[in-house]
């Protein structure tokens, strides 16, 4: 399952996702992504498991982020690989949705707005 | 009562019987004339018939058929001949053949299906037998012939979206002083990559290579979209200080598409001006991959200078344009993510790598880069849209 939702304390949502995000993997966790997009206030994406995506997983992350940001929420991004922070650094991705690289310093990043 | 979208389908199937066109093949008459009385009764009259195997294949070869209920045990030439000739001449796909046989003839009746006969009847026939294999037999082939309709018409209307999107590649081009090529090949039959070359009025160059995300009609409309954005920036009232400042220039552009766009179909983008008279090259890079700038004495730079997100996305995106001068012997690369992303049968990237190795010695075309690729990537279909400006001075 490439995808797997968590909730943690504070009203925290923390997405898991896996494997190859293609086309394939895209119309795995579309859904999803999009319910998280319209129920999460501060998401944190763990990218940690994330081999490869490209710009349809892409957008399957700006679209729930865009839904989050409408409410005035936060989404960040976990500890991506190599070549998948290659990919979102290269697109300027990480400009609206920070990378952090632990879960610890994501937290910190989000918990501000839930206050 | 189900409460599911789906339309479920109708018991009885709405076939107009009088349309379809049936073969007997019995070399027995009062088998063909039973048959025919009762295919009749079902609604099928448009009937012919043969009495031998010889006879069938001539009718099946001079008419167009919808069925041919086919005996299986006939002198000089049996039913197993006649699959066989219908197989080996490439007919057996679209005609449908129902084998007519007896009880004790299972194993006759087994090899005829094996040769591609869609179903049987035995003898004596049971009138509601008889109608349910023939009805289900004959919507079936309606069935196929529609759906072999709609596919060839969406691959004209493909081929049309193509021949018009490639047609709207600019073509390679040269003046004193610097020459440039251009190479856009979609993945599928259309494709989400723009490649876009411009003459401004006042002698300087505008560049484009943008990316839409995805691939396909969907990602070939965004292209058109940003296609005709980047052509109107020079006719557009506020053209003067766009063309100064190619943040200024994305910033238009990003409002436009990000308007009315609900699925966030966002393009990366390098629009650049180049100045032949002193070779300023302005650019702005909208989470493009970086360019590649070539020296004259070998040395290779990433333009990466300029930043900004891929067009599309945010309404209040900022966009931040750099320059570089280029000098006599240098050589530009704008390359799409296809290239980097091609990938070996064995799942090995081509990569920034890839693209260096081949600028390791002077380049005035791209058709070299093309070719590395598709050798790259061993004949296996690919994955992304490749495309590439190469501007050499």
């Amino acid at each position: 399952m490439p995808i797997a939702i968590e909730e943690l304390a504070d009203g925290i949502t923390k997405v898991v996702l896996s494997g190859v995000i293609d086309i394939a993997g895209s119309a795995e966790i579309d859904e999803p992504m999009q319910r998280v997009g319209e129920s999460g206030n501060a998401v944190i994406v763990d990218l940690s498991g994330v081999e490869f995506i490209d710009s349809l997983g892409l957008r399957c992350l700006v679209l729930c982020g865009k839904s989050v940001m409408r409410r005035r929420g936060v989404l960040v991004l976990l500890a991506p690989q190599p070549a998948v922070k290659k990919v979102i650094t290269v697109s300027n991705i990480h400009a609206l949705f920070p990378i952090h690289k632990n879960q610890a310093a994501a937290i910190a990043a989000i918990t501000p707005s839930l206050a | 009562m189900p409460e599911s979208g789906i339309a479920l389908p109708r018991a009885a199937p709405r076939l107009r019987l009088a349309q379809f066109r049936v073969l007997i093949v019995d070399d027995i008459e009062t088998n063909r004339d039973l048959l025919r009385r009762r295919l009749a009764r079902l609604g099928i009259t448009d009937i012919l018939e043969a009495e031998d195997g010889a006879q069938a294949l001539n009718v099946i070869r001079e008419n167009t058929l919808d069925l041919v209920m086919l005996d299986i045990m006939m002198p000089v030439m049996t039913g197993f001949d006649v699959l066989e000739v219908l197989n080996a001449e490439g007919r057996i796909e679209t005609l449908p053949v129902i084998v007519i046989s007896a009880m004790n003839e299972m194993e006759a009746t087994v090899r005829a299906i094996e040769l591609g006969a869609e179903d049987f009847l035995l003898k004596p026939f049971d009138p509601t037998l008889l109608r349910a294999r023939v009805l289900a037999t004959l919507e079936k082939k309606q069935l196929r012939d529609e759906m072999r309709h709609e596919l060839a018409r969406k691959q004209a209307e493909l081929n049309t979206a193509r021949q018009l999107q490639l047609a709207l590649a600019p073509p390679p081009y040269a003046e004193a002083g610097f020459s440039l090529d251009v190479v856009m090949q979609p993945a599928l039959e259309i494709g989400g990559d723009l490649a876009d070359h411009q003459i401004l009025p006042d002698g300087r160059h505008l560049l484009a290579l943008g990316d839409v995300s995805g691939k396909g009609a969907g990602a070939a409309l965004v292209m058109a979209r940003c296609h005709a954005l980047v052509r109107s920036l020079a006719a557009r009232g506020d053209a003067a200080a766009l063309l100064a400042d190619p943040g200024l220039a994305a910033a238009a552009m990003n409002a436009e598409l990000e308007s009315n766009n609900p699925s966030c179909m966002f393009v990366t983008l390098l629009l650049g001006i180049y100045d032949p008279a002193d070779g300023r090259f302005d650019y702005v890079r909208c989470g493009h991959v970086p360019p590649f700038l070539r020296r004259a004495d070998g040395r290779l730079e990433s333009l990466n200078a300029s930043r900004g997100l891929p067009l599309g996305i945010d309404a209040g995106a900022r966009y931040i344009a750099a320059t570089a001068w280029l000098q006599p012997g240098d050589c530009l690369l704008v390359i799409s993510d296809g290239i980097t992303e091609a990938a070996s049968p064995d799942g090995v990237l081509f990569t920034d790598a890839g693209v260096a190795a081949w600028l390791a010695t002077p380049q005035r075309a791209l058709a070299g880069l093309v070719a590395l690729v598709r050798e790259f990537e061993a004949g296996y279909p690919a994955s992304d849209d490749l495309s590439a400006l190469l501007l050499c001075c």
